[in-house]
């Protein structure tokens, strides 16, 4: 294959800086008019708890599966905003670390090195990615969804641990701790007032939501190339899908460019992506997906070489995983 | 609207399928090392695995085998302020040396080449006790993002007793010891079938005490009145049960992994000649 024109490349990685520097009007309180809608979704969240906890006639089948929905949108909203922070001040978005961390019972800031460090690179120090899909075994693949949460949870927790033991994090530290203690504090006092009801309409949902945002590390690698470049991902591509889970379906293009935001990861992946992956990660819905992987199918996707894709492709310029992991440490830091 | 009867059957369902998974996964870990019994250690030992001594071998300082752990080291602080090293294993490796064990069945020579060595606990431990240099320059490496690389060796040294598996061949000159059909030389210093039963029987304990555990407090959520004091008492259980036997499962799966893939981490804090809290899993 001849060689890519530079001036192609330098096209795509111009216009990929464009969007990169869109969003950078900065409206009032938050960073991005696109913010709104995730705190939209949080506020809908706390509600939909709040009126499950409170009035006896919402504890309804409607409610329960909204809170669970929502609470997995939380989790959503975790991830995009321990990579960008919503807000301009610095004091607000850690106070809304600890809202986010009740609202899927787990510390937010977790995800700094479990998701920004560790998966995003799919490696640490060397070892797998603690929510790497081999973790579960099971021949029946719909066990394997299930019990994902059950190994990556544990994994996550015991290699935060691990990173937090390193000089230099007392403030991730600090906020770790103020996290923890808003979230199960909040949570504990809701136990005091009324077990039963906090267990079932408040705890239940929590953990919905934090147990399928672990799943969906399986989901999105199950099958795929953590090795390459552009396929190690895959990408659930529906526009309503998307609208609602804020361009999460979006995968590939994320990792790669962890610092684009998040409303302009439907663009970027058009962009970028789209050329550059084997067909079958590029998935139209993700309730087909599961239905087809989980429910119908009973073995594990094999796809055989998916990076295939990439090797035919133009390429464009794109920083060593190592550059990118030493660029996001020292973003969290 | 959902009654709490509904809600706490719910509530059960979920810790159920929860723990037939966790039991299941364990289940699976028991299944691994129970091939590796059968494959390696069969009934008795005999005709599979080869037991005897290292009676001289040429790899460094006379090692018959080595199993390597490659480590990363982080700055980091211990509890008294004191500069440390955080550990993190990155790999794991292992290799044959040429080298002649004496069994009961007369000498053997062991071809070199990639192997599966199982070290002894303490041989690990032992490793672990040398470290490269002095802590300022090991310290000043761990501070950089590349870390401070350091690389384990535990050695199989002549005179240890061994167990041999692999493919036995007569070369003519007598029997060289190599790789099995599926490309395997394991060289263990410990006896696997033993290892192998102990950690069955961990797994064995683990999965009474998960299925006593989520019996128990099924029991107790049950207890008539429902919702009431000791139903509640159980609910609170329950849900504690949810949360630990998570990082039970984990810690479980780590514990009977084999020698050869057993974590060995540790941290080397300053003013000690030697790293420390290295704790082998397999141990």
């Amino acid at each position: 294959m001849a060689a890519p024109a530079a001036d192609v490349i330098r096209a795509e990685a111009v216009e990929g800086a464009k969007v990169a520097a869109r969003p950078a009007t900065g409206p009032w309180l938050v960073k991005h008019t696109a913010e709104w809608r995730q705190i939209g979704i949080v506020t809908v969240y706390l509600s939909l708890l709040a009126a499950m906890y409170l009035f006896p006639a919402c504890r309804n089948l409607g409610f329960l599966a909204g809170a669970c929905f929502f609470s997995f949108l939380n989790a959503v909203v975790i991830h995009n905003h321990l990579h960008q922070g919503i807000f301009h001040s610095r004091r607000l978005n850690m106070f809304w670390r600890a809202v986010l961390s009740f609202g899927s019972l787990y510390p937010a800031s977790a995800n700094i090195p479990s998701h920004n460090l560790v998966h995003h690179h799919f490696d640490d120090e060397g070892q797998p990615d603690w929510a790497a899909p081999e973790h579960v075994s099971f021949g029946w693949n719909l066990l394997n969804l299930v019990h994902f949460p059950n190994v990556a949870g544990p994994n996550t927790f015991a290699g935060v641990q691990r990173w937090k033991a390193v000089c230099n994090r007392k403030e991730f530290s600090r906020q770790y701790v103020f996290e923890n203690v808003f979230a199960f504090g909040l949570t504990g006092v809701l136990f005091v007032l009324d077990f039963w009801t906090t267990l079932f309409f408040i705890v239940l949902p929590q953990l919905y939501g934090a147990r399928c945002i672990l799943r969906i590390n399986l989901i999105q690698h199950e099958g795929c190339d953590t090795q390459s470049e552009w396929n190690h991902s895959r990408n659930f591509v529906g526009r309503a899908f998307n609208w609602i889970m804020c361009n999460n379906g979006y995968h590939t293009i994320h990792h790669n460019r962890a610092g684009l935001h998040w409303s302009v990861l439907d663009e970027a992946h058009r962009r970028e992506v789209v050329t550059r992956i084997d067909p079958r990660l590029d998935e139209p819905s993700m309730v087909l997906y599961l239905l087809r992987t989980y429910v119908i199918g009973l073995a594990r996707p094999r796809h055989g070489d998916v990076a295939a894709a990439e090797r035919g492709a133009v390429p464009v310029p794109l920083a060593p995983r190592e550059a990118r992991r030493a660029e996001a440490e020292a973003a969290s830091a | 609207m959902l009654s709490r009867e509904t809600m706490g059957v719910l509530a059960l369902a979920i810790l159920w399928v929860n723990t037939l998974l966790v039991v299941g996964a364990a289940l699976q870990e028991a299944a691994r090392l129970w091939r590796l019994r059968v494959r390696w250690g069969g009934s008795g030992l005999a005709g599979r695995a080869l037991v005897g001594r290292v009676a001289h071998a040429e790899g460094p300082g006379g090692a018959l085998a080595m199993h390597r752990v490659e480590q990363v080291g982080r700055y980091a602080a211990d509890d008294g302020g004191r500069r440390a090293i955080l550990f993190a294993d990155k790999s794991y490796r292992g290799e044959a040396f040429a080298g002649v064990v004496t069994t009961g069945a007369g000498e053997v020579r062991v071809a070199p080449g990639d192997a599966e060595v199982w070290a002894a606990p303490a041989a690990i431990r032992e490793a672990t006790r040398r470290p490269d240099g002095g802590f300022d320059g090991a310290y000043a490496d761990a501070r950089k993002a590349r870390g401070y690389d350091r690389m384990v060796e535990v050695p199989v040294r002549a005179g240890a007793e061994v167990w041999l598996v692999g493919a036995l061949r007569d070369a003519g000159d007598g029997k060289v010891l190599g790789p099995g059909p599926d490309g395997l030389l394991l060289v263990s210093a410990v006896d696997p079938r033993r290892l192998c039963a102990r950690k069955l029987a961990l797994v064995a304990l683990f999965v009474a005490g998960v299925l006593l555990a989520a019996c128990g407090c099924t029991a107790l959520a049950l207890w008539p009145p429902y919702f009431g004091t000791v139903s509640t008492i159980g609910g609170v259980l329950g849900l504690a049960y949810f949360l630990l036997v998570q990082p039970a499962g984990t810690a479980l799966r780590d514990a009977v992994r084999v020698p050869a893939r057993a974590a060995v981490r540790g941290t080397w804090v300053e003013g000690a000649a030697e790293p420390s809290e290295v704790r082998p899993r397999h141990a």
